[in-house]
């Protein structure tokens, strides 16, 4: 049994990327993982992080009231699961923020006084796990790079337990996929996160 | 030519904002017509509505939001487009990549092929132009596979035509910096877009400071 974060974000209800969100509950659930779920849309998240955030820059999560769910979430978990669609090869703008806002100082990472580098601080997460959609062919994501996924999988991760494994769980070229090959990913993404 | 800068900082008076004043230098220097689009000035809003995704194929041709029907009108206009930026967790900061999530739209930014579906580019730029700074060291940076970057000189670059020439300029290491350095970046900055027209190949570069 894990404590599982999952993240989703999409601005419209009726998207594959809330049908797979639900594929990733339900999947979890069924292995008696224990959840907490963030629905950056639900709870209307504003991404943008501000100027106080940023002169506060290493200043510590007590100074963000409105964060402190967030913050205690993160804190939390041993695993996180991002649920979004890849728009510019990347997360769209509400996912990014929440990175920008939610893993600060003292939370995802540490300074300490005279310190040269940054220190990972996230070591209770030991896994991460992405399930994303792309409109574009995977060949075209190579070619840009697959920005977002390494935003994930290497700059993130390396704030988090040294052994932390990742998972990546993608659909491309949605927009010429028919309704049976989305039913037919739906059902690999239940049969991962059940595992 | 017409240039659009796009700025995202959110703290009035940082380096960033020294970096987009010596944009806008170099540029008015060669005699360009300059447009800017400060983000966090205007307060932009970077997420997609409900509604904005259901209509996202048409909504390009007339905006609800203001702000957006705006930037359109000046993605036509522009020869250079030139985005200024802190580059956070190795990508751009949200209010940036949904300034892009937003306004390259279809029918703006590029179009679906009514046949095969895929995206074709439309972005008539000359040049397109990212100017970054970056709180780690260059090997981090190749390391981790610098995303922010990746998304102007390949994803934006996807979508331009053959001719668009591409320039990258960034600073490592930037709380590490004494001031004659970051003055010596401001500087180097500044002569690229004086220069801009002498631009013949292009060049994605970080700076060799």
């Amino acid at each position: 049994m894990t404590r599982c974060l999952v993240v989703v974000h999409h601005p419209r209800s009726d998207a594959l990327t809330r049908s797979a969100f639900e594929r990733v509950t339900r999947g979890l659930a069924a292995a008696g993982h224990e959840m907490r779920v963030i629905d950056l849309d639900a709870e209307e998240f504003d991404p943008r992080l501000t100027a106080h955030e940023h002169t506060q820059h290493f200043g510590s999560p007590a100074d963000r009231p409105d964060l402190i769910e967030h913050v205690a979430a993160l804190q939390w978990a041993e695993r996180i699961v991002l649920v979004y669609p890849t728009w510019f090869s990347g997360q769209p703008a509400r996912l990014k923020g929440w990175f920008d806002r939610v893993w600060m100082h003292d939370v995802a990472f540490h300074f300490p006084d005279g310190a040269t580098r940054i220190y990972a601080k996230l070591r209770n997460v030991k896994r991460i796990d992405v399930v994303t959609s792309h409109g574009s062919s995977r060949l075209v994501n190579f070619v840009q790079g697959n920005g977002g996924r390494l935003i994930v999988f290497r700059t993130l991760r390396l704030m988090c337990h040294p052994l932390c494994r990742t998972s990546f769980t993608a659909l491309y070229d949605v927009d010429r996929l028919s309704q049976g090959d989305f039913e037919a990913w739906l059902g690999q993404v239940e049969q991962r996160f059940s595992r | 030519m017409h240039a659009l800068v796009v700025h995202a900082h959110p703290v009035a008076g940082s380096y960033s904002h020294a970096l987009r004043d010596a944009v806008v230098a170099g540029l008015s220097r060669a005699g360009h017509e300059i447009e800017i689009i400060d983000l966090y000035g205007i307060d932009y809003r970077p997420w997609m509505t409900s509604d904005e995704h259901r209509d996202y194929d048409t909504i390009g041709a007339d905006h609800p939001d203001p702000d957006v029907s705006r930037h359109i009108e000046l993605m036509a206009w522009a020869d250079v487009l030139v985005l200024v930026y802190p580059t956070w967790w190795s990508g751009f900061p949200a209010i940036m990549k949904g300034w892009l999530d937003r306004t390259m739209l279809p029918g703006v930014a590029f179009r679906l092929d009514e046949r095969t579906n895929k995206v074709k580019g439309s972005l008539e730029l000359r040049h397109l132009v990212g100017v970054t700074t970056y709180g780690s060291p260059r090997w981090y940076l190749y390391f981790v596979g610098d995303a922010g970057r990746r998304t102007v000189t390949r994803t934006l670059r996807m979508i331009c035509g053959r001719s668009t020439k591409t320039t990258f300029l960034g600073l490592h290491k930037l709380d590490g910096r004494t001031e004659a350095e970051r003055s010596a970046f401001l500087a180097e900055v500044e002569s690229t877009f004086a220069n801009l027209d002498s631009v013949s190949v292009s060049t994605n570069k970080a700076s060799t400071q």
